[in-house]
């Protein structure tokens, strides 16, 4: 996992969110940060998948119940291209 | 009979962003290509894909009472009969022997939905 792409995972998911980057941690979770619903959450899903050429598992997507988890998810994918 | 239930309400307005584009990569992650065909065959597609999004919502939290969790957006077709009644039609054939029934409805700005999923597991 690299730092730019530690960066831009982090990018996309404070956009798609429209919160500030100095609320997001790893900890940061679906079930009690409340700009985090299932649509952005697909929103979020779809912007990885087109920012990186990758195509999530469903039971990858559902897994993404944190920040932490996201990042290493999509760096998963990232280096089994 | 086992019977469970789910509801679910969103802002339409929240689909606005995606209603000009039908291969929008969002909305391939929640609805089939015979849902978006319906939705973009109306004036307005987003409140037809709101109250869609609401019920696969409120189906997946009928599914969920029940112990049922491996169950994904695009794994539940929500289509409209000839008589423009909607059905719920599950893509997992583990799920065949329950019955759905959903009722859909949208105002101005929201659109809701409320399922009941019937079955003997």
């Amino acid at each position: 996992m690299t730092t730019g792409q530690n960066a831009v995972i982090k990018k996309i998911f404070c956009e798609v969110l429209g919160v500030d980057e100095s609320e997001v941690d790893d900890s940061t979770s679906y079930n009690s940060f409340k700009p985090w619903d299932s649509l952005k959450h697909l929103q979020l899903v779809s912007m990885y998948e087109d920012e990186f050429d990758i195509e999530f598992e469903m039971d990858d997507i559902i897994a993404m119940e944190n920040f932490g988890l996201i990042k290493e998810i999509v760096t998963k994918y990232i280096q089994e291209k | 009979m086992n019977i469970t239930i789910g509801t679910d309400i969103v802002s339409i307005d929240r689909f606005f962003e995606f209603s000009h584009d039908i291969n929008h990569p969002t909305l391939k992650k929640m609805f089939s290509q015979r849902e978006l065909d319906y939705c973009f065959a109306k004036e307005s597609a987003e409140p037809h894909l709101a109250v869609r999004f609401a019920g696969k919502e409120a189906t997946i939290k009928a599914l969920h009472s029940r112990g049922i969790e491996d169950i994904w957006f695009t794994d539940i077709e929500i289509l409209n009969g000839q008589n423009g009644v909607p059905n719920v039609i599950l893509k997992k054939e583990i799920l065949n022997d329950l019955k759905f029934k959903i009722s859909l409805t949208h105002c101005e700005d929201k659109a809701l939905a409320f399922v009941i999923v019937l079955g003997d597991d």
